[in-house]
């Protein structure tokens, strides 16, 4: 259902009908979003609930966050809805890109202002300023340069995901770091949350580097500084090999990176996404070939959706061995979506 | 870290980035030895020139001992390739 922002754009004085059908239409929406209205009204007073008005622009009217009583007639100025009720597109997300922390790249994560619906596309979760420095080396708590980890410690070499958080109750609204996109451990009274993104840690327990580009429709590029050698092989199967690559687990993202090839003799190999059909590699079907006679040693851009064990698919044509086959990571485009 | 398959000779005949589900791989660090000598193996087997070829082939014959007409034929091979011994 499409929301209209209920926004009062100069000061007014209502009666206490238009106050009686104030709290109909904010308790409508709150019925579709599955939370308390912000503005109730009993015994001809409006009473305002602590966190979801946030602004108000007329002088001794309403104040913000901590909620107010006034009774009979009241003069509102420009009165904000908390975010709790969904202003945003469903599953929106723009801006909230991932940085590392410039003092601390190894540990430190930083998040870019912007906005999201929450994953259940229950409400938005907005961050008007950049979030900086969320640990990887401590456990959750709130705001910048403190503990992002949802549960345990960070480990060696694996994956961790970026989530947006928000206390619907209060509108407060932070980020941690879990081991799973789709059910992070939230801190108590937090009940939403997004995924932004995946980092992956070295031998060390250390954020390998990356830079993240914002993409237009709310997802992000992610490009490793070095790119990653996920294969280096001098066997070349005829069938469909499935290898797992330096993206993250869970979500499907567009993969993308490089392959080499080199052999004496013809030679071709295709790369797939799992989800395509495991065609055999011909001319028709070909990411990379080498011929005899000709150039021995070729590289070509690939790309491909992986599944969620980030995984794409190699099959080769012209025999079992090769001289030798790399694939590299460059990096991944992430939509970001639920 | 990379994760490293071998043949049944002990041999590496492919290294991952990642581990892969399914295989069964070493983990090695990024500075062993075996590792960094797979990763920085040759990828082109060696070229000779055809007088190189001629020199090798005309050193085999002599050690081989072969009969004048193999020697013919071979020189006539030779000069195929524009080449002679």
């Amino acid at each position: 259902m499409p929301w209209t922002e209920p926004t009062f754009v100069s000061c007014m004085t209502l009666t206490a009908s238009m106050m009686q059908g104030l709290q109909d239409n904010f308790a409508a929406m709150a019925a579709q979003d599955s939370g308390a209205p912000p503005v109730t009204f009993a015994n001809s007073t409006l009473v305002a609930s602590a966190g979801l008005v946030t602004d108000v622009g007329c002088a001794g009217s309403w104040q913000a966050d901590s909620g107010f009583a006034t009774t009979g007639v009241a003069s509102l100025g420009a009165l904000h809805v908390g975010s709790q009720h969904g202003l945003l597109p469903p599953w929106h997300i723009s801006g909230l890109t991932l940085l590392q922390h410039s003092a601390d790249t190894g540990k430190g994560l930083d998040m870019l202002a912007g906005a999201a619906r929450d994953a259940g596309d229950r409400g938005d979760m907005r961050l008007y300023a950049p979030l900086p420095n969320k640990r990887l080396d401590a456990a959750w708590s709130f705001g910048g340069s403190a503990g992002a980890m949802d549960s345990g410690t960070a480990q060696n070499d694996t994956w961790y995901h970026v989530h947006l958080i928000k206390r619907s109750d209060v509108g407060s609204v932070d980020a941690l770091l879990s081991t799973s996109p789709e059910s992070p451990v939230l801190p108590a009274n937090f009940d939403r949350f997004r995924r932004l993104g995946g980092v992956l840690t070295d031998t060390s327990t250390t954020l390998i580097d990356f830079t993240a580009y914002a993409l237009s429709g709310g997802g992000q590029r992610t490009v490793w500084k070095e790119r990653a050698l996920d294969l280096d092989t001098t066997v070349a199967s005829d069938g469909g090999t499935l290898v797992a690559m330096s993206v993250p687990t869970g979500p499907s993202v567009l993969a993308y990176g490089d392959i080499f090839l080199s052999n004496a003799s013809t030679h071709r190999e295709l790369i797939t996404g799992p989800d395509d059909d495991d065609v055999a590699a011909d001319d028709a079907h070909q990411t990379v070939r080498v011929q005899t006679g000709e150039t021995a040693n070729v590289v070509a851009r690939w790309s491909a959706m992986v599944n969620s064990a980030a995984q794409i698919r190699h099959r080769g044509s012209g025999g079992g061995a090769v001289n030798g086959l790399k694939i590299t990571t460059i990096g991944w485009e992430d939509g970001r979506r639920p | 870290m990379k994760y490293a398959q071998r043949d049944k000779q002990g041999a590496i005949v492919a290294v991952y980035g990642r581990p892969q589900p399914g295989l069964r791989l070493e983990a090695m660090a990024e500075d062993d030895a075996a590792l960094v000598a797979y990763l920085t193996r040759p990828l082109e087997r060696p070229r000779i020139s055809p007088a190189e070829l001629a020199k090798a082939l005309d050193q085999i014959a002599q050690a081989s001992n072969i009969s004048s007409a193999d020697r013919t034929r071979l020189d006539a091979l030779l000069g195929q390739l524009g080449v002679s011994t």
